[in-house]
């Protein structure tokens, strides 16, 4: 497997979580991986990020070049996400057994403790068979070989459910085949992941956390309103369109509802406002689970 | 380490063990050897048995199952014992993964492949899933999760280097690179009906030896509880590899291909008890082995025993009962009581005990516990299946009606197809006769409710169940419900619904019906229908193997619903039905009729609704002369924007009945479906519009007929090629005069009009007043 993590920081970049995810990044020790950094136009590095970057031999490129390998993937990541020990171990046994799907990975949340999340997700496993099998081999409490030992995943052809659509188009945290993905839009984008989605009959699902992501609408929601109004404009088959438009609709009165939380000026919620007529039905409930 | 497979094989399974060796021979590890224990000669010499193992073949007495693993084990030279049924496949990773795990364990554990059972034939491995080696794309079988997404373990690569500075016990990373889930101690006892099965299990011979463990040969339908409970008992853990490697193929055809399991042997709960008695005879009493072994076989009594006896719903006969009651005795007095008091609870305890004390049955309280069983389940699903429960218990004892007949038609969908001929002829020539009885779904219009002795009832509501039992006569062009009990004096016609195109029942290799044993049922179903309808003589041959129904009770009359085709007034009801959609009269008709691709991938901008015919070029250069006429799924026609054909299109998708639409049109364009053979009685032009017909071949495969030779009319690819036909309609005709004769000649032959008249007199015979004088 090549691999493409491509890093789009956020507006004001943390750069010691940069720096962290780029030495988690080498530490995987894999050795199909590159790593890159797209910066906005009004982001600029100082000499010694330049320095630091080298050393963990991340790009900084606008239009990352794109792995040509027959299995390549490409992983939009925050500079604040977490990348788990054996992450891209794990990831390179199932894209070994399905080559060009994309895999949707399933994470911790950033807005918790990681180490709390891990003992609780293994609190909830301990009666799964292949924990108690790992703990009659090991008296080891080290929680990498837990976690690795209950991995798993799935194939799911349920592409237009709308309740997984926050899971699946996020820009963020899935794994895209290196192949399909479309110049026309922002590599990390939900334009991106749509178009590319909208092409499949099914993705894998990864169910054991490797990852430690935020959520889009949460922590940058004007951002996410942008994205989702960009991702409108993409060309879909007939029968996308009814639930894109159904998840979009959800989204923007989920935004709506959480004004104070999101930090919405009151022009933006104007904005979204009338976005989401334009969207809306007559009789619409939509609600998000 | 070395393996010993061991298979044995059944007369008429030799051709299967050739697929097996072959899947065998995709093992990444070849440090086997196969043994055969079969009775039937093999030439091992023969190119096609060569491999790249040993493989011998072992000869047994009695012929049982049984007899034979045990002399294949016997004549093994491995350390471990590898059991895998004839039938059955491995992944190609199987062997190699267990030996990875078994390098670090000791002997006395009890290694499982993980069995996948399915439905899947053999055909579907050798093809896709051996094809593309995805070892986790595996077959839906059919079961009550086949709806769950499947989880698949995911293990850690071979060369995973994992972070440095993490430190792996290395008996750990093994386990992470092959992983397992290990029992324990109390815990092996725990999925007791998983571990019984020997079919993929792994154990070191040295054990089996130790324990001189051997299969009961003495029972031809269980032979394994007797070998697999004291060997659990002796192992100290049990290891099942937590990816499937071992696929068991059940079989999907009972009635020509039973598998041992599925054999109609009418003592087999006698052999069951038995077989439960010989197993628990190995274990010593109050033992953990003997305690878990006896609460199973409790619990299958009491799911299972009562419906097997009950006086309705009873499959043990009479004669059986003497043999299967003492047996139940002993099994039964091999249990402490307290052991059985334990496990069960009010009715069925006592029905147990009292077998236990005096081996009588008491059959009003077997009685009494299937009903309450069929009551709560009634309950539990809130009062869902209610009306069938009153058909089982009151409808079918009320007495029958005999001018009652009883029609349905695409299961309450329309009133249409030859059930609707039937009705109408029987309306005209024995008026007031009859009492008819049609089957429609709420809201389904046109439904022949006004008309006079006609009663229109919904589907599996109160009163389809009292006429589903009270009526003489069914008139039914799909299947009757599986539970449909057929009652001494009644008739079932089976009017079919088309001259079969794609294989059918028996001929199908893979059954993609929800129902895996869907041949089975079909078998049991169409032995209640007292008479079949066949359109033609190709149809007679075909239902005889695909339905193995007899040919002397088919009604070889040509299909009711297209007399319609052949009627004296045709011209008539052209112009009526015209009227009734508003197509001009001077207009010519295209039908398209094509099929409903479900299972096709489209790529973006290809998008699933489109139809392939370019529909706004027919306008252009046939529109002064011509409309069209849709007649597709309504998935298609609902999202079709035909608001700039004007009046060039008619979307007719819903209407009742097509034969009506065939009656009124030119020329038909279809595809792959059967639609033209009825439509051929009309003697116009026909025209296939395959456009797909190279990524159509699989399904094709699948077809009674050569589409390259045997079709009345051209296959077109191309948009061009359909409006050079349609513009050229003449020297279409000519072109095809000969194919379309012989066509006309094999599949219309008995299509005069009068195929009603025909089915009616054959199949009402006596019942039939003299007919109306005119």
């Amino acid at each position: 497997m090549q691999l493409l993590i491509n890093i789009v920081p956020n507006e004001t970049i943390s750069w010691d979580r940069l720096f962290q995810l780029g030495a988690a990044i080498e530490a995987q020790r894999f050795a199909g991986v590159t790593t890159n950094l797209q910066l906005t136009a009004d982001q600029e590095l100082t000499a010694d990020h330049q320095s630091k970057l080298a050393a963990l031999a991340i790009t900084v490129q606008d239009k990352p070049q794109l792995p040509t390998a027959k299995h390549s993937y490409v992983l939009n990541l925050r500079e604040n996400n977490v990348l788990l020990p054996g992450a891209l171990a794990q990831w390179q046994s199932v894209t070994t057994k399905h080559a060009h799907t994309p895999i949707s990975l399933a994470t911790f949340d950033n807005q918790s403790s990681l180490d709390e999340q891990i003992s609780d997700y293994l609190m909830i496993h301990a009666n799964n068979s292949l924990l108690t099998t790992y703990h009659q081999l090991s008296k080891s409490d080290s929680v990498w070989p837990q976690l690795w030992g209950l991995q798993n995943y799935s194939v799911r052809s349920n592409l237009k459910n709308f309740r997984l659509f926050s899971q699946r188009l996020r820009p963020t945290g899935v794994l895209l085949p290196a192949d399909q993905i479309s110049s026309d839009y922002p590599l990390a984008s939900i334009a991106q992941n749509l178009q590319l989605l909208s092409q499949h009959t099914e993705i894998v699902r990864l169910h054991v956390p490797t990852i430690q992501n935020g959520q889009w609408n949460r922590d940058t929601p004007f951002i996410w309103f942008n994205q989702l109004q960009a991702a409108t404009k993409v060309p879909l088959p007939i029968d996308w369109e009814p639930a894109f438009a159904r998840y979009c609709r959800s989204q923007l009165r989920k935004l709506l509802n959480n004004t104070e939380e999101n930090h919405l000026t009151q022009d933006q919620q104007t904005v979204i406002s009338e976005q989401l007529d334009q969207f809306s039905a007559p009789d619409d409930q939509d609600v998000e689970d | 380490m070395f393996y010993s497979l061991i298979t044995p094989c059944l007369p008429n399974e030799l051709e299967q063990l050739l697929v097996l060796k072959n899947n065998l021979t995709r093992q990444t590890m070849t440090d086997f050897e196969w043994l055969i224990a079969c009775n039937q000669p093999i030439d091992l010499t023969q190119p096609k048995w060569q491999a790249p193992f040993p493989i011998r073949q072992i000869t047994f007495t009695p012929a049982t199952v049984g007899a034979a693993r045990n002399q294949a084990m016997q004549a093994a030279n491995g350390d471990w014992l590898v059991f895998v049924d004839s039938d059955d496949y491995l992944l190609p990773n199987a062997l190699a993964d267990a030996a990875a795990i078994i390098s670090t364990r000791s002997t006395d554990v009890l290694y499982d492949l993980n069995q996948y059972p399915t439905y899947e034939p053999h055909s579907a491995f050798a093809t896709s899933h051996e094809a593309d080696g995805t070892r986790d794309d595996l077959p839906k079988w059919g079961g009550r999760k086949r709806n769950r997404p499947k989880r698949h373990t995911v293990n850690l690569p071979a060369d995973a280097l994992l972070p440095a500075d993490l430190s792996v016990d290395p008996l750990v990373m093994n386990w992470l690179q092959h992983r397992y889930l290990e029992h324990t101690g109390e815990q092996r006892w725990a999925g007791l009906n998983r571990q019984l099965k020997v079919a993929g299990k792994i154990v070191a011979r040295q054990l089996v030896e130790a324990q001189a463990l051997k299969f009961n040969e003495d029972n031809p339908l269980y032979p394994d509880a007797p070998f697999m409970l004291p060997l659990i008992a002796a192992t100290t853990s049990t290891i099942r590899l937590s990816q499937h490697t071992y696929v068991r193929v059940k079989h999907n055809d009972p009635i020509n291909h039973p598998s041992v399991h599925q054999l109609d042997d009418p003592t087999r709960w006698t052999k069951r008890v038995q077989d439960w008695q010989t197993a628990l005879a190995t274990q010593t009493p109050d033992s953990e082995g003997f305690n878990k072994y006896a609460v199973r076989a409790l619990h299958r009594l009491h799911r299972y025993l009562y419906a097997a006896l009950a006086t309705r719903t009873g499959t043990v006969a009479e004669e059986q009962r003497a043999e299967l009651l003492p047996t139940l005795q002993r099994f039964l007095n091999d249990i402490p009581e307290t052991l059985i008091k334990e496990t069960l609870r009010g009715q069925s305890r006592r029905v147990l005990l009292t077998i236990r004390r005096n081996g009588s049955l008491p059959q009003r309280s077997v009685n009494r516990i299937v009903r309450l069983r069929e009551l709560n389940r009634v309950l539990h699903r809130r009062g869902r299946g209610i009306t069938k429960l009153a058909y089982n218990w009151w409808f079918t004892k009320l007495p029958i009606k005999p001018k009652t007949i009883f029609y349905e038609s695409f299961l309450g969908r329309n009133y249409s197809d030859s059930p609707k001929a039937i009705y109408e002829y029987l309306q005209r020539t024995y008026p007031g006769k009859f009492h008819h009885v049609w089957i429609m779904n709420k809201g389904v219009e046109p439904n022949p409710g006004h008309n006079p002795n006609t009663t229109v009832v919904k589907r599996f509501g109160w009163r389809y169940m009292y006429y589903l039992a009270t009526s003489k006569f069914q008139v039914i062009n799909m299947r009757q419900p599986k539970w449909f009990i057929k009652r001494p004096g009644t008739k079932f016609l089976s009017t079919w619904h088309g001259t079969p195109l794609k294989h059918l029942v028996f001929d199908m290799d893979n059954v993609a019906s929800a129902n895996p044993l869907y041949k089975e049922i079909f078998y049991h179903q169409s032995r209640q229908w007292d008479n079949l309808i066949a359109a033609n003589q190709f149809s007679v041959d075909v239902f005889e193997h695909a339905f193995m129904y007899p040919t002397d009770r088919m009604l070889k009359s040509g299909y009711p619903r297209n007399d319609i085709l052949n009627a004296p007034d045709k011209a008539e009801r052209t112009r009526a039905i015209k009227e009734k959609l508003g197509i001009p009269l001077d207009k010519k008709i295209i039908l398209y009729a094509p099929t409903w691709r479900d299972d096709d991938y489209y790529g973006v901008g290809d998008y699933k609704f489109t139809l392939k015919l370019d529909i706004a070029r027919l306008r252009r250069e046939l529109g002064d002369d011509y409309v069209l006429v849709l007649r597709t799924h309504y998935f298609i026609t609902e999202h079709l924007d035909t608001t700039d054909f004007g009046d060039f299109v008619y979307n007719e998708s819903s209407y009742s009945d097509i034969s009506e639409l065939y009656l009124i049109s030119d020329v038909l364009i279809t595809d792959y479906s059967s639609v033209f053979f009825d439509y051929a009685i009309l003697k116009r032009p026909i025209l296939y519009f395959v456009y797909d017909y190279e990524k159509y071949g699989s399904v094709l495969r699948g077809f009674y007929l050569n589409m390259e030779k045997d079709l009345p009319g051209p296959l077109l690819k191309t948009n061009d090629d359909v409006l050079a036909a349609l513009h050229d309609l003449p020297a279409l005709n000519r072109e095809y005069a000969d194919a379309y004769r012989k066509f006309s000649e094999r599949f219309n032959a008995w299509e005069d009009g009068h195929a009603s008249e025909r089915v009616v007199n054959d199949f009402f015979g006596d019942a039939l007043p003299a007919p109306r004088t005119k």
